[in-house]
């Protein structure tokens, strides 16, 4: 962990919310589009994210500040974003009227072939887009994933090579037609 | 396709596929914000209501005093210099280890705005003391006669260096003549600083045992790294017996030490 990073956590573990306020600030962007990119709706993002900063302001204390906080961070995001999922598949909501919009909003700001590529993106699975999710908008490693959610690496590299194979059959061949 | 340009693709889409989540950031902040006040309101009424007495909170609530300085936040704003009582939380409640033991306990927070410092101290067992030239948390119950001195003094000292206040630090522990040098370190807990420790003198007790005895005093200076050309000097005073007792309790107050800039 970078040393201004564990400094900000040293200072919210003493009760300090300003530098909480600056953990937001650092994070909020790609926790959100994290969330966003796993549930395809922002209200339920937005949600996802306040919950999970919530639980970090109270479990602060058992953070062990030797360890890296990211993973930390990211496994608190994913398991709320799991939980939402969960409530969703058995509230039976497919498409929620912020969703609609949001698509909408794109539709009308993107060309053609965008739309395409999203609807790769789409058509991937739930386990699938996770993954993807956390190595090409997050960065993280192989090695990473599976610390993140909690998984066998070789399950990880077995679920991105998937989800890449149907990418590229979209996406290779909206390329080809350019 | 080669590789590199899917992955290249995959992580435009997925940027741009994700936009409109980023335009929630502030609504979602306001949320976490209200939440945090809530939070904040309801461990004190708890604690109002088990403690059974009352609780002085001067002027607005933290609940009030957090959402108007949240609420009312812009990244301009933030630069502005704030009342430090406005950005740390009143009181808490802390868990602590003593000899094994676990404790909780309640801590206040206690400000210096001049020289922009906070710690949180155990209300029901210190006082803050406010010096002109240091601060010293005491002991609510003064301590018979007996005993040994317990205290802890926070000095801010102005056109030195870590290493010149160590230096007299020590000059002045040679020069005592009930005090030695005992260890210099440098520590990371409880604050980052330089850490020189000084003991009574050893000496042969009642029962003919020689070493230090259970009133030898123990002081512990830590100095803060150097700050624009001052530093803060911890001096915490207790004595042998008192070790497991105050100077546990000190070393957890001293955790919550901070410098706000």
């Amino acid at each position: 962990m970078a040393d201004p990073e564990r400094k900000l956590i040293r200072k919210i573990k003493k009760g300090n919310q300003q530098a909480f306020k600056k953990l937001y600030e650092i994070y909020a962007d790609y926790s959100l589009r994290t969330a966003y990119a796993i549930t395809r709706n922002s209200s339920d993002a937005s949600d996802i994210v306040q919950e999970t900063f919530i639980k970090v302001y109270k479990n602060i204390d058992s953070y062990d500040i030797t360890k890296p906080f990211r993973p930390w961070f990211y496994q608190i995001l994913m398991n709320e974003s799991r939980r939402y999922m969960k409530k969703r598949s058995k509230e039976g909501i497919s498409v929620e009227s912020e969703q609609l919009l949001d698509h909408l909003r794109n539709q009308m700001e993107e060309e053609k072939n965008y739309e395409v590529r999203e609807a790769a993106m789409e058509q991937l699975n739930d386990h699938h887009r996770t993954v993807v999710v956390l190595k090409y908008l997050n960065g993280f490693s192989e090695k990473d994933i599976s610390h993140v959610l909690d998984l066998n690496v070789n399950t990880v590299k077995s679920r991105l090579y998937k989800a890449r194979q149907q990418l590229k059959a979209f996406i290779g061949g909206v390329a080809d037609e350019e | 396709m080669r590789n590199d340009n899917l992955d290249k693709q995959i992580k435009q889409l997925l940027n741009k596929q994700t936009e409109a989540a980023v335009e929630r950031k502030q609504e979602t902040w306001n949320k976490i914000s209200n939440e945090l006040d809530a939070l904040t309101y309801n461990k004190r009424a708890y604690k109002r209501k088990n403690q059974g007495r009352g609780l002085a909170i001067a002027g607005l609530s933290a609940a009030i005093i957090a959402f108007l300085l949240f609420g009312a936040m812009t990244d301009t704003g933030q630069a502005m210099i704030q009342n430090l009582k406005d950005i740390f939380i009143g009181e808490k409640e802390e868990e602590i280890d003593l000899e094994g033991q676990k404790e909780d306990t309640n801590v206040q927070l206690e400000t210096n705005e001049e020289l922009r410092y906070v710690i949180y101290i155990d209300q029901d067992r210190y006082k803050m003391v406010e010096g002109e030239t240091a601060d010293r948390i005491e002991t609510i119950e003064p301590f018979g006669d007996e005993y040994p001195e317990v205290y802890m003094e926070i000095t801010h000292v102005e056109n030195t260096t870590t290493e010149e206040a160590i230096a007299n630090i020590i000059e002045r522990i040679e020069n005592d003549e009930e005090m030695e040098l005992y260890m210099e370190e440098r520590t990371t807990e409880p604050i980052e600083a330089e850490m020189v420790q000084a003991m009574g003198l050893e000496y042969t007790n009642e029962f003919g045992k020689f070493g230090y005895q259970w009133d030898t005093p123990i002081h512990r200076y830590y100095v803060t790294d150097e700050d624009d050309g001052s530093v803060f000097i911890i001096k915490l005073v207790y004595f042998v017996e008192a070790e497991e007792g105050h100077g546990a309790r000190f070393h957890y107050m001293l955790e919550s030490f901070q410098v706000v800039n």
